[in-house]
């Protein structure tokens, strides 16, 4: 047998696809960044007060919190005045559309027209990027308690099943568009709703959240400890391995 | 090559089912998820083609054996995380997806191992197309 053969032409092959691959991305319009940036290191953790509201706050003063160390790991959205909280969104800008145009002008006589262009773009109003944000554990199981707000898990049908917070619905990220009317649609888009998968890394309560922001909810959280992190504070669970 | 078709068209999302197997470090998740499905299409092509089988066929057994232990150590860490194989994000890691990379796996070591075995046989490989 020719191993030395076989090694080379394996070797040839990824070098072929090393080359087509990053040549893909970099000529992508939405290119993968080099270096992945998990979603939960780039987006905030929403403050007590935007999440629960002056009066709920109140209310909660004098009860214990459970501990909630992962919560310093990540900055916090602060708000000195919650009547005047925004929804808790993020909204991001994005790159301007036409990114060349802001150039200044080439030396061939053109840039007159370029920097029009480039006022003509700037003057469009820019596509903004809506994110939800994270909400701690404490925050979401004040809310838990008090009935305020609706649990969604993100992860598979039969995980659901399986073991979910009491009450959540389901709404798997990847059947969305099919499931949405069905599960949410009746409901009032200021409804405090909270959506979980299996831990801060498994991303698609993240998509979730930012999928139902952009279907004009206006507060939308993200379970930053997830299911486990539920579970290891103590709280209640159900589905079919916990008995129900 | 089926299964590198969704990975091209969704890399982010390829990059996130990666990133959940919590086995590469973050600096390397997009880089990887950049390129395996590239191999996986230069591995098909090269295959139906029948150029550089016997490499072809070896980088066939590299891939179906680092993915039957990703998803085994997915397993065994009790990781609730989807395969990121056909299409990104609608299959989950369990037993059904560790017989899938085992048949694979094994039809692969048949092509290697055949290939190989009857290029000895007869000086020349049967399936790698004659040189004009």
């Amino acid at each position: 047998m020719n191993i030395r053969k076989a090694i080379v032409s394996a070797v040839l092959i990824v070098l072929q696809a090393t080359v087509v691959g990053l040549g893909v991305n970099a000529l992508s319009p939405n290119p993968l960044p080099w270096i992945r940036v998990p979603p939960h290191m780039t987006r905030k953790v929403a403050d007590s007060k935007m999440v629960l509201g002056s009066e709920t706050i109140k209310k909660t003063q004098t009860e214990p919190k459970p501990p909630d160390d992962k919560v310093d790991k990540v900055d916090k959205v602060e708000s000195e005045n919650p009547q005047d909280l925004p929804a808790p969104v993020i909204e991001k800008k994005e790159p301007p559309a036409v990114a060349t145009a802001q150039k200044p002008s080439s030396v061939y006589g053109s840039g007159s027209r370029k920097v029009e262009k480039a006022k003509a773009a700037s003057a469009v109003p820019k596509a903004k990027k809506v994110e939800a944000l994270f909400t701690t554990l404490a925050d979401a199981k004040v809310l838990f308690d008090r009935k305020e707000a609706i649990f969604i898990d993100s992860r598979h049908r039969e995980d659901y099943e399986l073991e979910r917070i009491p009450g959540a619905l389901w709404l798997f990220v990847e059947d969305v568009d099919r499931l949405y009317d069905e599960v949410l649609g009746s409901l009032p888009k200021d409804r405090t709703l909270i959506t979980y998968c299996s831990d801060p890394q498994c991303g698609s309560a993240i998509k979730l959240a930012d999928e139902l922001v952009a279907r004009g909810h206006t507060k939308v959280f993200i379970l930053l400890e997830g299911l486990p992190g539920w579970k290891e504070a103590g709280y209640p669970t159900e589905g079919s391995s916990v008995g129900d | 090559m089926v299964s590198a078709v969704g990975k091209i068209a969704d890399p982010a999302g390829f990059a996130e089912s990666v990133a959940a197997y919590r086995i590469l470090p973050n600096v390397l998740v997009n880089p990887f998820a950049m390129v395996l499905p590239w191999v996986e299409v230069f591995v098909g092509l090269s295959l139906i083609n029948r150029i550089s089988v016997s490499g072809s066929a070896l980088l066939a057994i590299v891939l179906s054996f680092v993915f039957l232990v990703a998803v085994i150590s997915a397993m065994v860490r009790g990781l609730d995380i989807e395969c990121g194989c056909f299409t990104v994000a609608k299959s989950k890691v369990g037993w059904e997806l560790i017989a899938r990379d085992l048949i694979l796996l094994g039809m692969s070591l048949v092509l290697f191992f055949g290939n190989a075995f009857m290029e000895r046989k007869l000086g020349e490989s049967v399936l790698d197309k004659p040189a004009v």
